[in-house]
């Protein structure tokens, strides 16, 4: 098992239930999309595998680490290990592509000659190797993204975890990034998308774990978006 | 850790120093007004310690000896008094010995004659290994069989020991403000660097940097105005110093003034340690807020 929750609950300090008991498991190179109403709980889930909220009740396992009971000083670690991308890309609008993705490999002490190889490697991989030397004022939305992959996925993460990836782009650029995550988890990585884009969950017919007011209301295998859409 | 961390981190303080040359700079400048005034403070400290250390070394304790003893009770008297804890140094006066010197001060060397028998008391006089000896040194030497009448300033050691602990409580006081001062700027100098940089931080801390990592371009743009602000003020004050040396031999020759050539190396020293721990931990206590992603 790449991903487990067990009876995981979330009570934001405002009294919010963001997640209520929790549990799903998923294997490694599984594409699990997440859905679910504005406010049922998706980002918290997401945020909860690399640590970026701790759940208050239950416990999370995450490539083999107990991330409920990390210490401070093990959490840059399991981050390598979870490549994350966001809706809004985080790219830092100073650094070039390049930089942006070498920066991520810099982070992890990784030595020049490693990030030579692999930083073009990877930007190969999500098809951006002719922009390298755009900073991202100078790029679309979609390509923006793929920048963001590039740099989700240069550490080599057993895990990806993408956040409404596509919610700022075009249905054409959305397209884009989802197949490059489904190539990713064909090539054994575990990939967990939370997302609205109701096209795309039901025409890839993957597996989808549906969430509703913090709670796990459906989880299918070659899942639908909704059943009444 | 590997080599190219640390090419990062140098890499990323160059860069920060660079985009905020000015702000750099001021807390430069303002770092070394602050360390000079530190290092003016220090050696002012040194040369008034080292002068009460002077006169605390000639307090003196006076024993005077019972007139009828012998020769070898004096001898042992003198053992046992040497061998009491803190005393430093002993030299006896014979009764012979005190009348001369007392003819010597009063130019007549006939005063032996006059007076035809000696009143004089012979003495021994102890110093003590330090200030704080001096009362229990009296004290043992008051018990013991022989010995008719002890003293020592008491006073003026009194006065001499309050000062100084004064002093050293002012200096010490005086060198804790100034490095909280030059922490104080310092901090705030990153913090801006730190502020402008937030972003950054934040993912960083999200890809994985330790926070080690993180901090470090911080600490060493932080050392490096500490070291560069400690150099010119290590170097100002050295120049200041030797200049008042030069003008101490000329017009202030009853002063001891304490010779430059160890202190001022150990000065500088210090500074440059001291700029340096000063900049790393002032640079520390701006990121620290920022790492709690
Ligand atoms: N940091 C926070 N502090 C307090 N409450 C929060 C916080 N983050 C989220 N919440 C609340 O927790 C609930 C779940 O939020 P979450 O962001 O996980 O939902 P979501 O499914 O991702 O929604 P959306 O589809 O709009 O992104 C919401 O009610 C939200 O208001
Ligand atoms: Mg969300």
């Amino acid at each position: 098992m790449m991903i487990q929750f067990r009876g995981v609950s979330k009570i934001y300090p405002n009294h919010v239930a963001a997640l209520r008991n929790v549990n799903i498991a998923v294997d490694k190179g599984e594409f699990v999309f997440i859905v679910g109403p504005s406010g049922a709980g998706k980002s918290t889930l997401v945020k909860c595998i690399y640590r970026e909220e701790l759940p208050t009740r239950g416990s999370i396992v995450v490539d083999g680490r107990d991330v409920t009971s990390l210490k401070p000083s093990a959490v840059p670690y399991l981050r390598r290990d979870v490549g994350v991308v966001y809706q809004d890309f985080k790219l830092l609008p100073n650094k070039t592509a390049y930089e942006n993705v070498a920066f991520a490999l810099e982070c992890t002490e990784a030595s020049q000659r490693e990030i030579a190889k692999r930083v073009p490697a990877v930007l190969e991989l999500v098809g951006m190797k002719d922009k390298v030397k755009a900073l991202p004022i100078q790029l679309s939305g979609g390509e923006q993204q793929r920048i963001a992959l590039a740099r989700a996925i240069v550490n080599s993460p057993a895990v990806i975890v993408a956040d409404e990836p596509t919610g700022n782009l075009d249905p054409d650029n959305s397209w884009a990034i989802i197949r490059i995550l489904l190539e990713l988890s064909r090539m054994g990585a575990t990939v967990v998308v939370a997302t609205h884009e109701k096209h795309i969950v039901n025409n890839l017919k993957q597996r989808v774990i549906a969430m509703d007011r913090g709670e796990v209301v459906r989880d299918e295998e070659k899942g639908a978006y909704g059943r009444e859409a | 850790m590997r080599l190219s961390t640390w090419r990062y981190a140098f890499r990323d303080a160059a860069g920060s120093f660079r985009a905020n040359r000015f702000s750099s700079l001021s807390a430069i400048a303002t770092v070394s007004v602050s360390l000079l005034m530190l290092a003016l403070f220090l050696v002012v400290a040194i040369n008034l310690d080292s002068m009460a250390t002077t006169l605390e070394n000639q307090v003196e304790i006076k024993a005077w000896l019972d007139p009828a003893l012998k020769d070898e009770d004096i001898g042992r008297l003198s053992d046992q008094v040497k061998s009491f804890p803190g005393v430093q140094s002993l030299t006896y006066v014979s009764a012979k010995e005190a009348m001369e010197k007392l003819a010597d001060r009063l130019g007549n060397q006939q005063a032996l004659e006059y007076v035809g028998t000696n009143p004089l008391r012979a003495s021994f006089e102890v110093k003590a290994q330090r200030p704080d000896d001096v009362a229990p040194v009296a004290q043992a030497i008051t018990s013991l069989v022989g010995v008719q009448k002890v003293d020592y300033k008491s006073d003026t050691v009194d006065k001499l020991f309050r000062i100084t602990r004064a002093l050293r409580v002012f200096s010490l006081t005086l060198v804790i403000a100034l490095a909280l001062a030059t922490i104080f700027i310092i901090s705030n100098t990153i913090r801006l660097t730190v502020f402008a940089r937030r972003r950054e931080i934040t993912i960083m801390k999200l890809v994985g940097a330790t926070d080690a990592y993180i901090r470090r371009p911080f600490v060493l743009e932080g050392v490096f105005f500490g070291l560069v602000g400690s150099l010119i003020a290590a170097a100002l004050s050295s120049w200041i110093y030797t200049g008042f040396l030069r003008f101490a031999a000329a017009n202030l020759p009853f002063f001891e003034i304490v010779p430059g050539a160890p202190l001022l190396r150990n000065l500088t020293l210090t500074l440059l340690g001291l700029g340096a721990v000063l900049g790393a931990l002032g640079s520390a206590v701006s990121v620290r807020r920022f790492l709690r992603v």
